[in-house]
């Protein structure tokens, strides 16, 4: 049993990413885990980093009560999923701004001042699960560069758990996809969070 | 040159608002316009409205966002200036992708819904940027905004499209001569456009 925060990113709710985030709930509540949701465009998240927080960044993070709620379900999760489409080969800006405003100094890594690399502070976070869908095919996103891939596989990295799993699950090529395809890709989260679980 | 300049950080003194002036000041010769994100308040989360028309008839419904696409579609080059944060574009910046680079700006999509590159005009890309980190960190990294920039939006374009790209590495720790060697980098770069 673990304590599983799942973050989704869609304008839409009739989404394919909100249908795979429903499968992801569903499969994690089977399996008796703790489930919190985050839906960042439902609540309005504003993905902006203002200059008051820009110019404060290295600040402590209990400065910072906008912020509170969702460092609070960071600090205590195991597992991260992150359920969102991808658009230009990364992570859409709502995504990016959760990152840019929540995962500050203090709260993702303690920056050091002698030089050191900064040390991790999310050690609770030992799993991450990506659930993401790509308009063009694999191809397409291998020459983009899957930016948003290595930013899950690599950039996080730098502030979880050193043991922590990141698991990748995609879906290429929505734009030319039949109804049978996109099945089959919910199915399949089913089946990896059922395994996950 | 027509020369749409992007830029996004919140903070009126920022180096990157240094950076800014240095590329327009060398690039004065052009004919430049700048979507400056933050002081136009952009607001970078593409709406539901505007996901629904994605292959629609409208995929714009904002009067701040048809100016940037206008600008994008008469661009003769495309130059990025902003900082990297978390390895790649701020928000503000990858939000103007999200919403301003949509269907019938930068691609359609022919009769067998396939995309089609829509950006043949743009014949130079470039991204001025800090990085927190070293540049053997950010090679071992993601380096997303470069991947975005230069490779995924220069599909859109085309491989005639030449790249640039311009990095000062270790920001934090950098001294003002290390920032005054790369504004002077940048100058030079961009009065031989």
């Amino acid at each position: 049993m673990v304590n599983a925060l799942v973050v989704s990113v869609h304008p839409r709710t009739d989404s394919l990413t909100a249908a795979a985030r429903e499968r992801a709930l569903a499969a994690l509540r089977e399996g008796r885990h703790t489930v919190t949701l985050i839906d960042l465009y439902a609540e309005g998240f504003d993905p902006l980093l203002s200059e008051d927080e820009h110019r404060r960044h290295r600040d402590p993070p209990e400065t910072k009560p906008q912020i509170a709620d969702h460092v609070a379900l960071v600090r205590a999760c195991e597992m991260l999923v992150l359920v969102y489409p991808t658009w230009w080969g990364a992570q859409p800006a709502m995504l990016k701004g959760w990152f840019e405003r929540v995962w500050v100094n203090g709260v993702a890594a303690e920056v050091h001042d002698d030089g050191r690399p900064p040390s991790p502070l999310l050690t609770n976070i030992k799993r991450i699960v990506v659930v993401t869908t790509h308009g063009s095919p694999k191809w397409i996103n291998a020459i983009e560069g899957e930016a948003g891939k290595r930013f899950a596989k690599r950039s996080l990295r730098a502030s979880v758990n050193r043991r922590c799993r990141v698991n990748w699950i995609a879906f290429y090529g929505v734009d030319r996809s039949t109804h049978e395809r996109r099945a089959r890709f919910l199915d399949r989260v089913s089946r990896r969070f059922a395994r996950i679980a | 040159m027509r020369i749409t300049v992007v830029h996004a950080h919140p903070s009126a003194n920022s180096f990157s608002r240094a950076l800014l002036d240095t590329v327009l000041n060398a690039l004065s010769s052009h004919d430049v316009n700048v979507c400056d994100l933050y002081a136009d308040e952009f607001q970078p989360a593409l709406t539901e409205a505007e996901h629904r028309e994605y292959l629609g008839a409208n995929p714009i419904q904002d009067p701040l966002v048809a100016r940037y696409a206008d600008n994008v579609m008469a661009a003769d080059a495309l130059v990025f200036v902003y900082p990297t944060w978390w390895s790649g574009l701020p928000a503000a910046m990858k939000g103007w992708m999200d919403r301003v680079l949509v269907q019938g700006v930068a691609f359609g999509f022919n009769d067998k819904n396939r995309v089609v590159p829509r950006l043949g005009h743009v014949r130079r890309i470039a991204g001025v940027t800090t990085y927190g980190s070293s540049r053997l960190v950010t090679a071992l990294g993601a380096d997303g905004g470069r991947r975005t920039l230069a490779r995924a939006l220069r599909i859109s374009a085309g491989w005639r499209t030449r790249t640039t790209w311009l990095g000062l590495h270790r920001m934090d720790t950098a001294s003002d001569e290390d920032r005054r060697q790369f504004l002077d980098r940048v100058r030079r770069e961009f009065e031989t456009w």
